[in-house]
């Protein structure tokens, strides 16, 4: 039983980020660089520490904790109180969210020094923090909408934290858009579940799903929830909004738009389990969405050249494999992959960022090279996080994407697994390729590289033992059972979250496995011959094909976007203002104003003051009602 | 007794402000806002404490011999109204302290338009309603006339000439019904003779009062005055016309209109609601094409009203509650946002969104202050933009779920002007030159802000004040019908 001392501890964990932030608001200016940054540092650990204490003291809050406070509002008799709610799926995701935010929060005390606005940067970190974990903590789907649209804002914040340039804010602008569009999904989502469930609460909603036989309503929440996912977790077509967030500082990248805020869309398929697989047509959906977007996203990762956009492109393709997984019924191994995800790219992304800090702002990995030497922490780091992201044991990596792999194989047959895979061996080559650029080869560039200092690389090297040990918690049955240990994972999510049974032999699990090793290794090799040992500045990226083109322009999404989206936007609103507002409504306004005018210019004439002309309109008038009396 | 002081007060105060020293109207006048304030305090006390209702209305003898009454009420709804014209009386009064001769004048009708609007909202008269109506016009011609920027007597007439074109087919309409009751403008007469009309007199009366409703909301295709009185009139009157005015339109729809004419609301009801969503989007789309500042708020500000509108006219208790809502947070943002543009006007010099930039530089506090209020505006949730907007969208969906999803299209799109514009004016390479806001600025600017955060975290501080009389609205308009 949890004790409800227990439960307003979930407050604590909430309104410690929040605190954090409006504390360097009242006395940021007065405490200093290392003030403010050990505010927002203690704020986050502490939020950390006490879900480590919820977590492990409730036994991963298997039983649910409840935190109510009063209610938010309610429209029609639709009630939304501002409650919150832990179980065994947000409990994993508020450990994510406050660990990897602490690591990252540490992280940015170095990666930040100097910068002159430090106060409005950490506030807007622990803001996000807060609404993420309101996102994750709410028992609700509006007040999940409130972390959704929360930590939406905090992205825009960040990405033009640096607002005077002026392409930074623009790039701002498109995520904050592109986001609304998915959130009228979700808003529209949610509307039509009130209609036909009353609620909006999980508990109210879920238990009614076994009694509820309408599977087209169920289907359409399902796609309206996704469209929301779309936007939130950059999947086509709304995914272009992702590589331009690189634009705000690197931590940010790290923690915002690879480890948490973009997994959102997992967390909220995850959580709404129990429909989807009751909405068969809304999970191929997903499938097929997420294949598509991890394909393409893959596909164009292996054509840049700028260090934060190969990993941009590389969360896009890793969001889509875990959609994939969540589209076949693996929730599990979607959220699974979002654990080790958050580990490894949140690794890369600061490894990134010690890189671009080392090179003073260089991004160009074609202008980078021999790295290894002068930064031995960030490359040793670097290599295990691309290693875990390969899918290489014993490395995190390599335990969720098998998961993937086989839920694929499993739910879906060869071919789909077999997408899966070439969008793992896609993987494999850009990011060793990403790799080798940086850290091998000879240096390509005359700017002088320094290793981080401690704190940077302290939150390193603690990335880099979870990408190591994470995998383990999500032991594949083959290996577990001989060892007589248990999937932790499972266990955690079993009651949160809708899991399928396997039933593959555990032979063709072993036979895919050795496929995927294989394949994997080779690519890795392949990489390491074309990209191994680069001297100079390699004259062949310049000359692409057509295809390697396109592939590097992004396959033109953002101008086909251009082109078909906005310009026939603006062209509506053109056509608008010229031919409704200005020729119809205005005209009519000023014609009927004109009209007035001339009648009263004709009517002016009658009054003339010509005593001769009023006597003739009398006897005109007089004689006419004489005839009309006359002839009656 | 307490209606009848708040709608005489700022009617006397509005003469005494006049024989005020100069140098003090100002302290005279925000004095007197608070006195205001205490004084709806009170009402609203008095309302909540519901076993003593009798102070809450007023009901005299004014014109015998046809019956007219001086008869007026607070309810739950018209509170809602009333408190946001006391609330924000005060900081219309002192949006611009100096820069404006004849000090005297402007505050004198100020008052006098929160007289009438007192009325409007109070009134349970039609005679008495008309007048109070038309009362109300007076003041804000004169203060468009005498303090407008350019153009100002071309589009204060076409502002007047278009109102006042409503208000006559108003009047017709409420005569009609008057003559075909029992002698008597009391409102609930004047229902039971418009229930008791056929079809093709209702439909008469229906779109008479729509008429004036509409224009002064406003709806397309009533809406071309608009836009040019907003940016023409002094900061005085755009928020006068944009925070309160457009709500009598509104109060007008939901009061007036619909119960009166119950046949002929359905018949025209499905119409009526699609013209409100194409006015949703028209306005969006109109806002994206405006680079004048003030203009671009004109637009949204229609945005976000056509949106009330239509939520009335989809009346379900999800509908009026959101619009009800909404008519008092889009008051609070719309001042905000006008409040906002007028300072970035008067610092730069500009009023082209193109021509400005870089301003948060210099204006960092201001910028968290506009970003703030523009979430608002944009509904974010947490702020007192969201509940209301999504009460209202709800409230559609449940009509029609395609209507929802366009209607929805101009939170996108609000997204889109708002964001671009904030982009365009702070954003970018610094051009230029400016000191830092006030100190009066910012203590205005947040007490605007906490009013957004107090409002979106409890907006049951308000619903719950008008859903009582909300539900009871409800259920003797469906006996009506």
């Amino acid at each position: 039983m949890v004790s409800p001392v227990m439960e307003n501890l979930l407050l604590v964990i909430l309104l410690f980020p929040l605190l954090g932030a409006g504390l360097n608001l009242l006395i940021g200016n007065k405490v200093g660089e290392k003030g403010i940054g050990w505010i927002a540092n203690t704020a986050t650990g502490f939020s950390f520490l006490t879900a480590l204490y919820v977590f492990f003291a409730s036994g991963g809050c298997q039983s649910g904790l409840t935190f109510s406070m009063f209610e938010w509002f309610h429209f029609g008799k639709v009630s939304i109180p501002f409650s919150f709610y832990l179980d065994g799926l947000s409990g994993l995701f508020v450990l994510i969210i406050t660990g990897i935010g602490s690591l990252i929060h540490l992280f940015s005390m170095g990666y930040m020094h100097g910068d002159k606005e430090i106060k409005r940067y950490f506030m807007y970190l622990n803001l996000f923090i807060f609404f993420m974990l309101t996102l994750v903590m709410a028992s609700n789907y509006l007040l999940m909408f409130v972390g959704w649209e929360g930590v939406g804002l905090c992205s825009y914040l960040l990405i033009g934290f640096w607002y005077q340039n002026s392409t930074y804010s623009e790039a701002a602008n498109k995520a904050f858009i592109m986001n609304r569009i998915g959130d009228l999904g979700f808003l529209l989502g949610t509307m039509l579940m009130a209609y036909h469930f009353g609620s909006l609460s999980f508990g109210d909603v879920f238990p009614q799903l076994s009694q509820f036989s309408d599977t087209g309503v169920l289907t359409a929440i399902g796609i309206l929830f996704f469209i929301g996912a779309m936007g939130k977790s950059a999947q086509l077509p709304l995914f272009t909004w992702l590589p331009d967030a690189m634009a705000g500082p690197t931590p940010v990248s790290a923690l915002i738009h690879a480890a948490t805020m973009v997994t959102a869309g997992i967390y909220l398929l995850a959580r709404t389990s129990a429909l989807y697989v009751l909405a068969p047509l809304a999970l191929d959906l997903v499938l097929y969405t997420g294949l598509a977007t991890a394909l393409l996203a893959a596909v164009i990762a292996v054509y840049q050249n700028d260090i934060k956009k190969v990993l941009a492109y590389s969360t896009v393709s890793q969001l889509g494999l875990m959609f994939a997984a969540v589209g076949s019924g693996g929730f599990g191994a979607g959220v699974f992959h979002v654990l080790t995800h958050a580990a490894f790219k949140a690794l890369l992304f600061l490894g990134a960022g010690s890189v671009i800090h080392g090179l003073h702002g260089e991004q160009d990995i074609l202008k980078m090279g021999g790295l290894k030497k002068s930064m031995p922490v960030t490359y040793l780091t670097f290599l295990i996080a691309t290693l875990a992201i390969s899918g290489i044991p014993p490395f995190a990596g390599f335990f969720s994407k098998d998961l993937i792999l086989v839920t694929l194989y499993e739910a879906r047959g060869p071919l789909f697994f077999g997408i899966a895979l070439l969008i793992s061996l896609l993987t494999a080559f850009y990011m060793f390729r990403l790799f080798f650029l940086t850290f091998h080869g000879s240096p390509r560039n005359d700017k002088l590289a320094h290793e981080s200092p401690a704190g940077m690389k302290t939150a390193l090297i603690v990335l880099a033992v979870l990408s190591v040990v994470l995998g383990f918690l999500g032991l594949p049955h083959i290996f577990a059972h001989p060892l007589g240990l248990s999937n932790l994972l499972e266990e955690q999510l079993k009651t949160a979250v809708v899991m399928s049974a396997p039933h593959l032999s555990a032979t063709t699990e072993i036979v895919l496995m050795v496929i995927t090793l294989t394949a994997v290794v080779i690519t890795i090799a392949l990489s390491k011959r074309k990209y191994g040992s680069v001297q100079s500045l390699m004259a062949e990226e310049t000359r692409l094909t057509t295809l390697e083109k396109w592939a590097s322009h992004k396959f033109y999404l953002d101008e086909i976007y251009e082109t078909v989206v906005t310009k026939n936007m603006d062209r509506l609103a053109r056509f608008t203002q010229h031919w409704a507002d200005e020729l119809i409504f205005h005209n009519i306004s000023s014609l009927s104003g004109r009209s007035v005018r001339e009648v009263g210019l004709v009517m002016r004439k009658i009054q003339n003051g010509n005593v001769g002309s009023y006597f003739t309109a009398m006897v005109l008038a007089m004689s006419l009602i004489l005839i009309y009396f006359i002839f009656q | 007794m307490l209606t009848n002081i708040l709608i005489l007060f700022p009617l006397i105060f509005a003469l005494l402000v006049r024989i005020v020293p100069r140098n003090l109207v100002w302290s005279f006048s925000l004095g007197a806002s608070f006195l205001q304030i205490i004084v709806t305090a009170l009402a609203i006390f008095n309302f909540m404490d519901s076993a003593s209702h009798p102070s809450l209305s007023s009901n005299l003898p004014w014109i015998q011999s046809i019956g007219a009454k001086w008869s007026v009420a607070i309810d739950g709804l018209s509170i809602v109204l009333v408190g946001l014209i006391s609330l924000l009386l005060p900081l219309v009064l002192v949006v611009r302290r100096n820069a404006i001769d004849e000090v005297h004048n402007l505050h004198s009708l100020i008052w006098w338009m929160a007289g009438a609007m007192y009325g409007v909202f109070m009134a349970q008269d039609g005679l008495l309603f008309y007048t109070f109506w038309e009362f109300s016009l007076i003041p804000i011609y004169f203060i468009c006339l005498k303090w407008g920027d350019r153009d100002k007597i071309k589009t204060t007439l076409k502002f007047f000439l278009y109102t006042l074109a409503g208000s006559l087919a108003m009047l017709a309409a409420l005569i009609y019904l008057y003559l075909n009751g029992s002698g008597s403008w009391d409102i609930q007469d004047l229902y039971q003779a418009g229930a008791s009309l056929d079809v093709t007199a209702q439909q008469w009366v229906f779109w008479g009062l729509f008429l004036a409703f509409a224009i002064k909301i406003p709806i397309v295709p009533l809406h071309n005055w608009q836009p040019d009185t907003y940016a023409s009139a002094p900061l005085q009157g755009t928020l006068l016309l944009s925070t309160l005015m457009g709500k009598m339109g509104l109060w007008g729809l939901l009061k007036w209109l619909v119960p009166m004419t119950p046949l002929a609301f359905t018949i025209n009801q499905n119409g009526l609601v699609i013209l409100c969503v194409v006015s949703v989007v028209y306005a969006s789309l109109m806002a994206l094409r405006q680079d004048e500042l003030k203009r671009l708020l004109a637009w949204s500000s229609m945005a976000h009203v056509s949106l009330m509108a239509a939520g009335i006219f989809v009346w379900n208790i999800s509908g009026i509650e959101g619009a009800m809502q909404q008519m008092f947070n889009h008051g609070i943002i719309t001042l905000g946002l006008f409040y906002c543009a007028a300072l970035i006007i008067n610092k730069t010099g500009e009023t082209r969104i193109s021509s400005l930039g870089g301003l948060r530089v210099q204006l960092p506090a201001f910028a968290g202050f506009f970003i703030w209020i523009i979430m608002a505006s944009i509904g974010l949730p947490l702020t007192s933009g969201f509940p209301g907007e999504f009460s209202l969208l709800n409230a559609l969906f449940e009509y029609q779920p395609i209507l929802a999803a366009i209607a929805g299209t101009g939170t996108i799109l609000g997204a889109v002007y708002m964001l671009r514009a904030y982009h365009h004016m702070m954003h970018g390479k610094n051009k230029f030159n400016v000191h830092d806001i006030h100190q009066n600025n910012k203590a205005l600017l947040a007490v605007g802000s906490l009013l957004i955060l107090i409002f979106g975290l409890g907006p049951s501080l308000l619903t719950i004040v008008f859903e009582p009389t909300l539900l009871d609205f409800f259920s003797s308009f469906s006996k009506l019908q």
